[in-house]
């Protein structure tokens, strides 16, 4: 399983990209999947989405009051 | 990487009684007719690891739908299989149960390491994952070689097939990451969100033309109500405003009314309720102002004063109509004393007649009787009896004359009474005419009397008896009309003043709209540079970054999957292509491709088998060709994949389906082989495939189990063969 999780964070670091972030993703992923497989991604990934997006449903909310 | 060194089943479909089998040579051939537990043995060792996994629609494998654990002939329906491996770091014993005869089935597992501690129920499946990481459909690709296996690898549209022999290549658990991510749809979610952001921008941008054209409108009205370009400021609405309050208030003062609490507003803030408080004021300045209260008072008399005199109209002309009809009365009967004389005198007058009649008609049958009486005395003679002259037809003469004088008397006694009778009633009728009218006349000198009363009491003045109401009436009208035509003036000058006063507060009015539309104007104008907006954007960008990195580790997870499935395809290429020549023998055939490539719609591995030319190798095959393509896949991968898999053996159910004597014969070199890598379970009825493996495999490095003699209530017999 290990290999996995090195293996992929090689793909991400040779693309340039923010690494940093992104691996902080890929633990949260790899994570959840050594937690409870490919459910628990999905549910993990679900909340995060939701936390973020959630202030965003806020914001949104007060714009359309300002309107 | 462990190996089964021992069965024992009990109990699971094709067995009764406990059944043990030991796998301690390399390769083990478990021989026997269809039916006899061959596939017993196997089902008993993936149950073992497995559980409910293997069984039901969830395995993807049609024949297990409805698959009967428990041997139905048996009771008890207890089922156990237990299993024992060995690994080089450590054994294991796995004993799963099942008690199947009771209401509610109930399943253990208990899991031993040798020399170490025993676990049981959840423990020990928790135990169970982490010696064996695999879930049922990798083992049933990458070490159960099972005829619907080989039809996932084969026959089963791309994408199954992709998945096939991702598993085949212990590859499942990048392809489990990339099924979680996608599953959690965090890329539609976006793109849903950004439909929602372009839509507030757009909202934003109508609202704006909106409200520009809005601000266009009350511009209008504004020049329309008399207000100049100058005027249209908060300042200049509040000065205004000040200005409509202290005219109202002097207005008000001015028409005697109480001021009410009304000061000029301080700001913009305050117009709308100035506006309102405004509107109140002169409303009440309409209801309230003492001339418009003493002309609806005067308006309300002048009304009294003409519904009097209307009444007054129709009493005069009820009781001259009345009082003519009794004065013609009088003058035809001169009274009622007369009228009930002349009355009276009819009535005797017929009397009279009545007695005549009576007379006449008591007379006529005594005639009758006489005439009768001459007509037996006569004897035929036609001589007189009075005078003795002879006279033709006497008799008949004399009785004609008496009926004609008789009727003439009665008829004309009938016309007399007839006419007595008819002048008789017509005087009774003119009698109660006359005391009806009589009645009417008193009743309507209480009307005028009662309606006198009223006028006295309605116009509050005091009437002398024999003062004439239809002069009264009228002089009052004339006074009611003098009245209001001095206040009419009046009441016409504060109208006009309310009016203007009216239009000045709809000045106002206008101008507070025009002033919040250009507020509004302003506020969205800003909207893009509010905290709120740089919000909206700071969230979404940190969601794209979100929905960037997602991407970014579905690109990495598949391009590493695909990294490693080449390594392992090109691996197990050689062994592929080696096999499937050996075994297939096909003429056509030099060269056989298995590659690996990216799907470009998922990015997900997409694998292809080609000839030598490069071209699509499934429609040029016969079903044995495929069996032994799919024999030596899932030989060449498991070869190859053998170091990254748990089990250290191979399951293979009937592997010489559709093959020919020589494919059989390459098929048993085949499994010498590769036992060398991993041991191998086969199951076959085919006794000439069952021979060429004994031939083939030096026999310390094989056991053969016979299955023979089974029966419903005792399984197969099993011996293990010499």
């Amino acid at each position: 399983m290990n290999d996995i999780l090195d293996l992929v964070l090689e793909q991400l670091t040779g693309r340039g990209a923010d690494v940093t972030r992104q691996r902080e993703l890929w633990d949260e992923i790899f994570s959840a999947f050594e937690g409870g497989g490919p459910d628990e991604i999905s549910q993990q990934l679900k909340r995060t989405w939701d936390g973020k997006y959630g202030r965003l449903s806020d914001v949104i909310g007060e714009i359309e009051e300002l309107m | 990487m462990f190996k089964i060194a021992r069965l024992v089943v009990e109990g699971l479909r094709g067995f009764a009684g406990p059944q043990s089998f030991e796998f301690r040579r390399p390769v083990t051939v478990l021989f026997g007719e269809n039916g006899t537990g061959k596939s017993s043995t196997l089902n008993a060792i993936e149950w073992c690891f497995f559980g409910k996994e293997c069984v039901g629609a969830g395995t993807g494998i049609r024949e297990r739908v409805g698959w009967e654990v428990a041997n139905r002939f048996r009771s008890p329906a207890d089922v156990s299989a237990e299993v024992e491996c060995t690994d080089p770091h450590g054994s294991f014993t796995v004993l799963r149960s099942m008690s199947a005869g009771t209401a509610r089935r109930r399943d253990t597992l208990e899991l031993k390491e040798r020399d170490g501690p025993t676990f049981i129920g959840p423990e020990a499946e928790e135990k169970l994952r982490q010696l064996v990481p695999f879930q049922f459909r990798d083992f049933l690709t990458t070490t159960y070689q099972h005829q619907e296996a080989i039809r996932a690898v084969l026959v089963q549209e791309a994408r199954e097939r992709n998945d096939a022999i991702d598993r085949l290549l212990g590859l499942s658990d990048y392809r489990n990451i990339l099924t979680g991510i996608e599953n959690a749809k965090i890329s539609k979610a976006f793109k849903d969100l950004s439909g929602e952001k372009d839509r507030i921008a757009r909202d934003i941008d109508f609202a704006v033309r909106q409200r520009v054209r809005d601000l266009e409108d009350a511009q209008q009205r504004a020049e329309a109500a008399g207000l100049i370009t100058d005027d249209l400021s908060g300042d200049a609405a509040v000065r205004l405003a000040s200005q409509v309050a202290d005219r109202i208030t002097a207005f008000l003062e001015d028409s005697g009314l109480v001021t009410p609490e009304f000061e000029a507003p301080a700001d913009l803030g305050q117009l709308a309720e100035f506006i309102r408080l405004a509107r109140r004021a002169l409303s009440r300045a309409r209801a309230e102002i003492p001339a418009i209260t003493r002309q609806q008072e005067l308006l309300g008399r002048r009304n009294a004063v003409l519904r009097f005199q209307q009444t007054l109209n129709n009493l005069d002309v009820d009781r001259q109509r009345t009082t003519r009809t009794v004065r013609d009365y009088e003058r035809a009967h001169r009274s009622q004393h007369q009228l009930e004389a002349s009355i009276e005198n009819i009535q005797t007058q017929e009397s009279d007649l009545q007695m005549r009649l009576r007379e006449l008609n008591a007379k006529a049958p005594l005639v009758k009787e006489r005439i009768s009486l001459l007509e037996s005395l006569q004897d035929g003679d036609e001589k007189c009896p009075l005078c003795g002259s002879s006279v033709p037809n006497l008799l008949a003469q004399l009785q004609t004359e008496w009926e004609d004088e008789i009727g003439n008397q009665a008829s004309g006694i009938e016309v007399e009474m007839t006419a007595k009778s008819l002048e008789r009633q017509q005087l009774v009728r003119t009698m109660r005419e006359w005391s009806e009218s009589q009645k009417k006349i008193a009743e309507l000198e209480e009307e005028f009397s009662n309606f006198r009363r009223a006028v006295a009491e309605t116009l509050k003045l005091d009437i002398a008896d024999g003062e004439n109401l239809n002069d009264l009436l009228t002089r009052q009208l004339s006074s009611v009309q003098n009245s209001l035509d001095s206040v009419e003036q009046t009441v016409t000058a504060k109208m006009r003043s309310i009016g203007e006063l009216d239009q000045l507060v709809d000045q106002v009015d206008i101008l507070r709209e025009f002033l919040n539309l250009s507020r509004r104007i302003e506020r969205l104008d800003s909207i893009r540079e509010s905290e709120e907006y740089q919000l909206l954007e700071t969230a979404f960008q940190e969601l794209a970054e979100f929905v960037a990195d997602l991407d970014a580790i579905k690109r990495a997870v598949a391009d590493a999957s695909r990294s490693e499935a080449d390594g392992k395809v090109t691996a197990a290429s050689r062994l592929i292509d080696e096999y499937f020549r050996r075994t297939a023998n096909h003429p056509g055939l030099d060269r056989v491709a298995l590659e690996v490539d990216s799907d470009r719609r998922t990015g997900r591995n997409s694998y292809t088998f080609a000839d030598q030319r490069g071209e699509d190798l499934f429609p040029v095959l016969s079903q044995g060709d495929m069996n032994c393509l799919a024999l030596s896949i899932f030989l060449g991968l498991s070869a190859a994949a053998a170091k990254s898999s748990p089990f250290g053996f191979l399951l293979l159910d009937d592997p010489s389906q559709s093959l020919g004597s020589e494919e059989k014969k390459f098929l048993a070199t085949l499994i010498k082989n590769v036992s060398d890598k991993t041991d191998i379970i086969v199951a076959t009825m085919d006794a000439e495939f069952r021979d060429l493996l004994l031939k083939e495999i030096p026999a310390p490095d094989v056991t053969t189990y016979d299955f023979i003699d089974w029966t419903p209530d005792k399984g197969p017999v099993v011996v293990e063969a010499a």
